[in-house]
């Protein structure tokens, strides 16, 4: 059967336990708001394509379990993705502080040349709001990463930055992309590239041992 | 001391629990074998009251609607057939004998009682076989339960923002005053405050959720430490999850072993075990299967221990390969969400009977485990070996950037 698309590949939702993950997902793939789903317990994943540039693009679009006992799990889907979202929420200055937790776990464990971006969910709800637009902005750009104020509820930003994160998975992997506009082949999936590619390097990691 | 009534329950837990009893299979030829003709005519008995009860079940679904704190009998009165009322009635003086003879039952007809567990305890009994099972019936920690509602918890915050997403299809636990998010926090606090070091971990909310379907708040407290400390479930919860690692670990071997063929499909499509069998195990099928298969599974789980989650994950999976191999990664993953929970929903029997027919090898696992502690802990010692280098190399540098650099070629 002929794919439905020219490139496929993986993002994946991280933030703490409650900031609107699994809404933000429910929102973008199916339009739909539930604020009384069950929590996530490991991980969980929708697909979307969307078409950037004429390109179509397939995403898998990988939710996690926000309680940090649970990156025991979740952790081995960082390496196979391509793009993160970095998700607080912005009634919880809790939430948004531990950002740089989770920057750092991304640094530690998904590929180098993986694209960010942050997300301060919930801003339908200005009244409790603990983390200003402003820190937000501060924080994406002392991170080097795009930032947006989405609302899963009033379906505010969720298109655009998802299409955003999408785009910007895009162009990181240019080369590739180019390769693909040359139309040599009917499909490229980055995410068996990148795969392949984490194989070959852990399997050479493993035989350096250690790096010093 | 005497037990408590079993004929007065909480709560129902939902309108079809009458599902429970359907059409149970005949009991496993290997441990049928040593029972006696008295016992074996009531397990045919049993059987022939859930053939019944499956006819009769269309009438019963609809009279049990929402009930909650009814502790109404729910022997069916408008039952049509005479026949099954006889048999109804039957099981539940045999329930009241188990419960009431309950040492004498453990000490010699065993193999019975696990036979009849097998075929679903009947709603109204759960509560009290449950606790039974769990040895919960007689705890000290029963005494601090009001004091431990009075203290606070660091893991209050996190245990509220997941009370309203536990079971929120659910009666008892819909809306934010409602009595089942009440007892719920109350429970997951109060157990938060006696076990310091897992403290709160999410899906755990689950299992409470079951057991205050069945039983008033104190009672399911005491159930649920007896489940952390003596069915394993304290070590998946444990903040490195390290159990569900081993679980999934040995899980894999019995795919590998048994249904070799999905095996290999699942690893050419990245189809990771963890995917799908980190919640079976993290919350016993509460999250995957409907309720009243669940509760069947959970029945032979109080008794039987995690196997029976090893069993039935193997008897999903063997049902589904044929299916399975041939979707790929997406179509897989729905699979897995829209299709199987509801495969079971009008023969829980069938899969429980499937579960048995899996080969499973205690001594085996027992050695699996084994092997993977020898596994994680050479893992751990590289990984201190690395830090260690890494830092003393990179001292001067913060943690991100460290990592950087070690992940970098």
């Amino acid at each position: 059967m002929a794919k439905q698309y020219d490139v496929l590949f993986r993002l994946l939702l991280l933030g703490d336990s409650g900031v609107g993950k699994t809404c933000l997902l429910c929102r973008f793939t199916d339009n739909e708001f539930h604020p009384s789903h069950i929590s996530t317990i490991g991980v969980d994943f929708k697909m979307k394509t969307l078409e950037i540039d004429g390109i179509k693009v397939r995403i898998q679009i990988w939710d996690t379990a926000g309680q940090e006992r649970y990156q025991t799990i979740t952790k081995q889907y960082y390496r196979r993705a391509q793009g993160i979202f970095l998700v607080y929420d912005i009634t919880s200055e809790r939430s948004f502080q531990h950002i740089m937790k989770w920057a750092s776990d991304v640094d530690e464990y998904a590929p180098d040349n993986i694209q960010r971006i942050l997300i301060g969910n919930k801003s339908d709800e200005e009244e409790k709001r603990q983390v200003a637009t402003g820190q937000g902005n501060k924080l994406a750009k002392d991170y080097g990463m795009d930032f947006f104020e989405t609302s899963a509820s009033t379906n505010y930003n969720i298109t655009e930055s998802f299409t955003r994160l999408a785009e910007q998975v895009l162009a990181a992997n240019k080369k590739d992309l180019d390769l693909l506009r040359a139309s040599v082949t009917d499909e490229l999936n980055l995410a068996a590239l990148e795969e392949e590619e984490g194989i070959t390097d852990g399997a050479a990691a493993s035989q350096k041992g250690c790096w010093c | 001391h005497s037990l408590p009534c079993p004929t007065v329950p909480l709560l129902s837990p939902d309108s079809s629990c009458q599902d429970a009893m359907l059409s149970a299979p005949a009991a496993s030829p290997a441990d049928s074998e040593s029972l006696s003709p008295d016992e074996l005519e009531l397990l045919a008995k049993l059987e022939e009251q859930n053939r019944l009860l499956e006819a009769d079940s269309k009438s019963m679904r609809s009279m049990s609607g929402s009930r909650r704190n009814s502790g109404s009998s729910l022997v069916s009165s408008s039952s049509a057939s005479s026949n099954l009322s006889h048999l109804e009635e039957d099981t539940w003086i045999l329930w009241g004998r188990i419960v009431n003879e309950w040492d004498e039952w453990r000490r010699k007809k065993d193999k019975l009682l696990k036979e009849l567990i097998r075929k679903g305890i009947p709603h109204h009994f759960r509560a009290i076989v449950w606790q039974l099972l769990g040895n919960a019936t007689d705890m000290p920690v029963k005494n601090q339960y009001s004091e431990l509602l009075k203290m606070s918890s660091p893991c209050e915050k996190l245990i509220r923002r997941d009370i309203a997403r536990t079971y929120p299809e659910h009666e008892f636990f819909k809306g934010q005053d409602s009595l089942g998010q009440e007892v719920l926090f109350n429970v997951m606090k109060a157990y938060s405050l006696v076990d310091r070091e897992v403290g709160y971990c999410q899906g755990s909310a689950f299992i409470v959720g079951l057991l205050l379907m069945q039983m008033p708040e104190e009672e399911a407290f005491c159930v649920f430490v007896r489940l952390m400390q003596e069915y394993r479930l304290r070590e998946l919860f444990k903040p490195t999850m390290a159990e569900l690692g081993l679980c999934i670990y040995q899980f894999e071997y019995l795919l590998q072993e048994q249904l070799p063929e999905l095996n290999v499909h699942f690893r050419s499509q990245s189809f990771h075990t963890s995917m799908y069998a980190s919640s079976w195990f993290l919350t016993l099928f509460l999250t995957f299967l409907p309720m009243p298969v669940a509760t069947r599974i959970f029945d032979i789980f109080m008794y039987e221990g995690l196997e029976i989650i090893f069993r039935v994950g193997m008897a999903i999976l063997q049902y589904n390969q044929t299916d399975l191999i041939q979707l790929d990664m997406e179509g897989m993953s729905q699979h897995f969400q829209k299709v199987i929970p509801h495969q079971f929903d009008s023969c829980p029997d069938k899969l429980i009977l499937r579960a048995y027919q899996v080969k499973y090898n205690p001594k085996r696992m027992k050695k699996l485990e084994k092997e993977y502690t020898t596994i994680k802990n050479k893992e751990m010692e590289e990984q201190i070996e690395i830090k260690v280098c890494v830092c003393a190399r990179y001292s001067g540098f913060s943690s991100p950037l460290a990592s950087l650099l070690l992940f970098s070629e």
